[in-house]
């Protein structure tokens, strides 16, 4: 029993897509703190 | 692709070397004037918001060995290899109930070390820190390998020389600026790292057709695709283990929940996991093209890289350096502060100096950082073993310590010689599979036994330990203030 061409494509694909989405909550999670003054 | 036929010029490689490190110790310096007292210097003032606390902690579990391991876990055991990999942020998920608990049970907690003394007494804090300072050293010693095997295979810059380097540009910037100065580089770090992923993962994965590279495994190395490999499968088990070990001791992430403001720390460790889970797939997929690709993989820890380099050519070889660059120092930063404040607080200061001012400990802590930094330093020049065999080696220890931690931190009943007898019976029996078996098995069966004879003595011969013990700096100024 193999993985699938789809199962393999999709999870690369959503792990791209995860580590993206992550680059801007981290940005909008540090402007939060900014501007709540809480960043340390 | 030759080994030997380095992905960027070595001139342009010493330039971003060098940028890289002038970067990181300006940083360091101008966060680290803020660490004036004790508490500034090791736990970066403990009130770290929930961006820099959700990406130090992402960074820190983004090492080396994830961005070299992975693809090298894909090209040895297949898909089920990158899901192994990706289990470690199991550690990260599983620690974040455990970091709101240890901040409300020790609010004024230093360390692990604290934490095991406290609760267990004397001679468990020894096994304990003879097992997290082994660890801390192993990790510190594999990072500073990977740095420099990664600067020449990179770039062609000798391996005594990238090694050197990265230790020196770490010591410096934790020496000046400490936790703060980790901690305020780990968020553009981890910024560098995801983009440089997403950036090596998305150029790959347009170049290559995913149909051919399914169908040349399938036809000549079928057994990566296999879903019932045992020994893929019990390295998704054994990796989980592991990395819940390595986060449930290691005091690189005790002195991150005492860090972070209590408010953060539990979203933070969520949220660090969360972002780290994919990491493992998107780094470690491209080494399942190195077959249709055609590349000659003469180390499977250099797979990775040399995957990256063939897709992305000139321009895209300077992110890969600067990833591998910025996992590196993530980490090795990491290690020297944690590993140096549990030397200064559970050694020096419980065991040689007790009366020690916080000023003396702050110059002491700064000693300790240099002489790790030398120490590890003299164990990377002769370039020892592979890093797989490096960091597996400690796997069944702080396997061990799993049960002793999370049931000390919830269950009265938790005694002190089920944690001794844990930690003793689960690293031997760990040790032995490891040799035995292989590295895959060794974390499983540690942390197994480990259970069993801790929740066996939590029955037999139960503790009835009082929480509050765990406040020790709270009780201390209850006894000085009594008549």
């Amino acid at each position: 029993m193999h993985f699938s061409e789809f199962f393999i494509k999709t999870m690369i694909m959503v792990s791209l897509t995860v580590i993206s989405v992550s680059v801007i909550v981290l940005i909008v999670l540090l402007i939060i703190d900014f501007l709540k003054k809480r960043v340390w | 692709m030759e080994h030997q036929s380095y992905i960027i010029a070595p001139g342009n490689g010493w330039i971003i070397m060098a940028a890289l490190s002038v970067l990181w110790i300006g940083l360091g310096y101008y966060w680290g004037r803020k660490a004036k007292t004790m508490d500034g210097y090791m736990l970066a003032g403990r009130r770290v918001g929930l961006a820099l606390g959700t990406a130090t902690v992402m960074a820190t579990w983004v090492t080396s060995n994830t961005t070299m391991l992975a693809p090298q876990f894909a090209l040895e055991l297949g898909v089920w290899g990158m899901i192994a990999y990706s289990m470690a942020a199991l550690g990260l998920l599983l620690f974040a109930p455990l970091a709101s608990r240890i901040r409300s049970l020790m609010p004024n907690g230093y360390t692990s070390g604290d934490f095991i003394r406290l609760r267990y007494g004397r001679p468990a804090w020894i096994l304990f820190l003879v097992i997290s300072i082994f660890y801390g050293f192993t990790w510190m010693v594999s990072m500073g390998m990977a740095g420099g095997i990664l600067m020449n295979a990179i770039a062609g810059i000798p391996y005594e020389i990238g090694m050197s380097v990265i230790l020196f540009v770490c010591v410096t910037y934790t020496l000046f600026g400490g936790l703060y100065a980790v901690i305020g580089t780990d968020y553009i770090q981890s910024l560098l790292i995801l983009i440089g992923v997403v950036i090596v993962g998305v150029a790959v994965f347009n170049v290559i057709d995913f149909s051919v590279v399914y169908s040349d495994l399938l036809t000549e190395k079928p057994m990566l695709l296999s879903a019932l490999l045992p020994a893929s499968i019990m390295a998704v088990f054994n990796n989980l283990l592991f990395g819940v070990g390595e986060v449930f001791h290691s005091n690189v992430w005790w002195s991150r929940v005492f860090a972070v403001s209590k408010k953060a720390g539990r979203t933070s460790y969520l949220l660090g996991g969360l972002i780290w889970l994919p990491i493992p797939v998107a780094a470690g997929f491209i080494a399942l093209a190195s077959g249709s690709l055609g590349i000659n993989i003469t180390r499977p820890d250099m797979v990775g890289p040399l995957v990256a380099a063939s897709v992305l050519g000139k321009g895209g070889a300077i992110v890969v350096f600067m990833l591998f660059f910025c996992s590196l120092a993530s980490s090795l930063d990491s290690l020297l502060a944690s590993t140096s404040d549990l030397i200064t607080q559970d050694i020096y200061k419980k065991m040689i100096k007790p009366r020690a001012t916080d000023t003396h400990l702050r110059k002491v802590s700064s000693r300790i950082v240099l002489m790790l930094g030398l120490f590890t330093w003299a164990v990377c020049l002769p370039r020892i073993g592979t890093l797989a065999d490096v960091l597996f080696f400690a796997g069944p220890m702080v396997a061990s310590t799993i049960w002793p931690i999370a049931t000390g931190l919830f269950w009265r009943r938790a005694s002190t010689l089920g944690a001794i007898a844990g930690m003793v019976a689960g690293s031997v029996t760990g040790m032995f599979f490891y040799f035995m078996i292989g590295w895959y098995s060794a974390s499983l069966i540690g942390a197994a036994t480990s259970m069993m004879v801790v929740v066996a003595c939590a029955y037999f011969f139960p503790g009835r330990f009082v929480w509050s013990k765990l406040d020790e700096y709270n009780m201390d100024n209850q006894l000085e203030s009594r008549p």
